[in-house]
Formats: C-alpha cells, sequence, structure tokens
C-alpha cells in the first residue's frame, strides 16, 4: 500500500516537473507577434502565416516577409523573419510604415519612446544610445537628416535571458523615418554565426 | 369517400404550389442572370455584324504578304474576333443560364458613352477620307501611305467598337493607362503594443 502510494506521487512530480520544464522551454521560445523562434518554416505556414522570401538577401540565411500574423502593431510593415541556414527561426525584424513629411522627427520619436516604455515593461529596462550632431545637422528641424548622415544615432537595446532586442530609429530622407526592431534568439544567433563561418570557410 | 377528395384535393394544392415556387425562382434567376446587358436578338444582330466586318478583313488581308498595312489588318482582325469571342460567351451565358463573373481590378465602361460615341464617329470619318484618297491614286507612295492609314484607323475603330460592344454587354475590359490598385495582404491582427512585442 504504502509503496503503491510512493509510485503514484513520484508519477505526479514526474509528471509535473517534465510540463513545467516544457513550459519553461516555450516561454524561452516565445517571440514577438505570435511568433515563436526555433521554428521552422512549415510549423510557421501551418500556423496561417503567409511567407514571401525575400531571395536578394541572404544576410540572415533564408528571410522571408510575414503577413496573416496573429498580433501585430498597428503602425508595423510586414516583418522580415530569418530561418538561418537551418530552418530554425531566430531574427525577426520590423520596420514601420514611414512617418512624415516632418524633419523633426516629432512623430516618429514620440512612437518610439511609447514603444521603448512597452518593451521595458515586458523585457525589463533597457540602455538608449541618444547621440547628436552638434555641429552640421544640428537644428531641431535637421534632426531627421542627422539621423540619415549617421552623425546621430537613437536606439534602445534591451537584452534577456534568450532574446536581444533593438529599437531604433531610422531616417529614409531629410523628412520621412521610421522605427526598427530587431528580434535575436541569442542561441539562434550562436547557431547562425557556427553555420555561417562554417560555409565560409568551406567556400574558400 | 369524402376524406380520400379531401386528401386528393390537398395534395394537389400542394403539388400546384411547388410548381409555381419552381417557375418563381427560374423566373427570378433568369432576371439576376439577365439583369445586366442587352437580349438575344441584340446580340445576334451584333455579332452578324462583326462577322460581316470580319470577312471583309479577310478579303482586304489577301492583297497583302507583310508589310504595315498586313500588320494592321490582321491587328484588326484579332480585335474584331476577340469581340466576337467575347460576345458569344456572353450569348451562352445567357441561354445556360450561367452568371458570368469578372475580377474586379477590370473597369466596366458605362453602356452609353457619348465620349466613346464621339471619337468611334471621328476615327470611322477618319477611315473613309483616307478611303477616298487612296482611290484617287492608282498607285504610288501617297496611295500605299492612305491605304495605310486607313488601316492604321480601322484598327482604332475596332478598339472602339470592342469597348461599346462589351460596355453594352456588361463585359468589362481592362482599362488601358488606369491603375490597378493591388491591396497588399494584411499584416495581420492588431492588437496592444505590450501583446504584441
Amino acid at each position: 500500500m504504502l509503496l503503491k502510494r510512493r509510485l503514484a506521487i513520484a508519477t505526479v512530480s514526474t509528471a509535473l516537473f517534465r510540463s513545467k520544464i516544457a513550459s519553461s522551454q516555450s516561454d524561452e521560445n516565445r517571440g514577438p507577434f505570435g511568433l515563436t523562434f526555433g521554428a521552422s518554416i512549415e510549423l510557421v505556414q501551418q500556423a496561417g502565416i503567409h511567407l514571401s522570401e525575400i531571395s536578394e538577401n541572404k544576410s540572415w540565411g533564408t528571410t522571408f516577409t510575414a503577413t496573416g500574423l496573429s498580433q501585430v502593431l498597428s503602425d508595423m510593415d510586414p516583418p522580415g523573419i530569418s530561418f538561418g541556414f537551418k530552418n530554425k527561426l531566430w531574427r525577426i525584424a520590423v520596420p514601420s510604415k514611414s512617418f512624415g513629411p516632418d524633419p523633426y522627427g516629432s512623430e516618429v520619436l514620440t512612437r518610439y519612446k511609447e514603444l521603448v516604455l512597452s518593451l521595458s515593461q515586458k523585457y525589463g529596462h533597457g540602455t538608449e544610445v541618444d547621440l547628436r550632431d552638434h555641429e552640421m545637422w544640428k537644428k531641431p528641424n535637421e534632426y531627421i537628416m542627422s539621423l540619415k548622415q549617421g552623425r546621430a544615432n537613437r536606439y534602445t537595446n534591451f537584452e534577456t535571458n534568450n532574446i536581444s532586442i533593438e529599437i531604433s530609429i531610422r531616417a529614409i530622407d531629410g523628412e520621412n523615418a521610421y522605427y526598427l526592431i530587431i528580434y535575436e534568439s541569442k542561441s539562434g544567433m550562436r547557431e547562425f554565426t557556427k553555420d555561417k563561418k562554417e560555409r565560409e570557410q568551406n567556400a574558400l | 369517400m369524402y376524406s380520400m377528395q379531401g386528401g386528393w384535393r390537398a395534395l394537389m394544392k400542394n403539388l400546384l404550389l411547388i410548381v409555381l415556387c419552381g417557375l418563381i425562382s427560374t423566373l427570378a434567376s433568369f432576371l439576376v442572370i439577365n439583369q445586366h446587358g442587352p437580349n438575344n436578338s441584340e446580340l445576334d444582330s451584333d455579332m452578324a455584324l462583326i462577322r460581316i466586318q470580319i470577312d471583309d478583313a479577310n478579303n482586304e488581308i489577301k492583297k497583302y504578304k507583310s508589310g504595315i498595312i498586313y500588320t494592321e489588318i490582321e491587328l484588326r482582325t484579332q480585335i474584331l474576333k476577340n469581340t466576337l469571342a467575347m460576345l458569344e460567351s456572353k450569348k451562352l451565358s445567357v441561354l445556360r443560364g450561367v452568371s458570368l463573373q469578372y475580377q474586379d481590378s477590370m473597369s466596366r465602361y458605362p453602356a452609353q458613352d457619348p465620349d466613346i460615341e464621339r471619337e468611334l464617329a471621328a476615327a470611322k470619318n477618319d477611315a473613309a477620307q483616307a478611303h477616298t484618297e487612296a482611290a484617287q491614286y492608282s498607285g504610288g507612295l501617297i496611295r500605299t501611305l492612305a491605304i495605310a492609314k486607313e488601316a492604321a484607323v480601322k484598327v482604332t475603330v475596332a478598339s472602339l467598337q470592342q469597348r461599346m460592344e462589351l460596355a453594352r454587354a456588361g463585359i468589362p475590359l481592362p482599362a488601358l493607362g488606369a491603375k490597378v490598385s493591388v491591396i497588399p495582404p494584411p499584416v495581420g491582427t492588431i492588437t496592444s503594443d505590450k501583446d504584441a512585442l
């Protein structure tokens, strides 16, 4: 009787332990916009997401634009999602629609700050960099131009155990800008970097 | 006996009701399918006219073996044949009760378009003038140029005619120079920033 009870307790605790591990693994892999890091192309498509390959850019392995996502921001364009060389989702880059014409960049800055706040609430405090041009493009109405020329930078980095996130403001020209959010799975990035090196060595 | 008669009457009444419903639904579907466009006899007369024009073009093309005039007549023939084929499919759809569906990205021209009618009249006038001009000469460059002009204008006539015929039949055509708006697929379901991020 005692043996039976012990066996039952052991079985229940093993099941609980397993489910805890599974749930923590799924939390680790949970990405933004309803995506899951490590998922294959087929799995993403099975979830009803439409993928169109970006054949001209192989910088991050096989990359697609994704539409039909379950959760999106109101002003984002289709994200570019990269599966590396081993068919595992590891990088998600989300550009926004264009804000402008506004050479001051007021609208894009306001939106950037809103998103930084939301990201901080979800992923913890970020590290912000706000570099301004004090020589050439220093007037307030030249802010977007200074970003375009690379004489100013505005971005915030967030780090968790599993994901790196960067949100930045990018300029299209002197008066139009957009925000860009990049999510990278840390383990996925390690694997991609390793694969890339191997490929380069084989090619040489 | 009385109950048998009553049952018979009820059966007949039900049968009559079913037949009436059938007739009404057939009439309704016929009206829905044929609510736009000309009737059968109008289509027949339009198609007969186009067949005559195709025969004319076929006789005309026999005089040439190649060159710009040959190409213009060939082009006109193809436009006319295309118009004929579309009207034939319209007629078949009317006869067989098939409702033809067309893509929305194509433009439907109005059935009565005074601008097109004016353009068509002007083109026909130009063709007639070029024909008269060519008839004044027995040969030479001026005659050849006049015939080439007539052949080119007749292509315009055939195109405008096609547009009018198809507009009358309720068949849309891709509008030349019109912007075809391509609606990009939605990125996804918009949620709160925190949920999406």
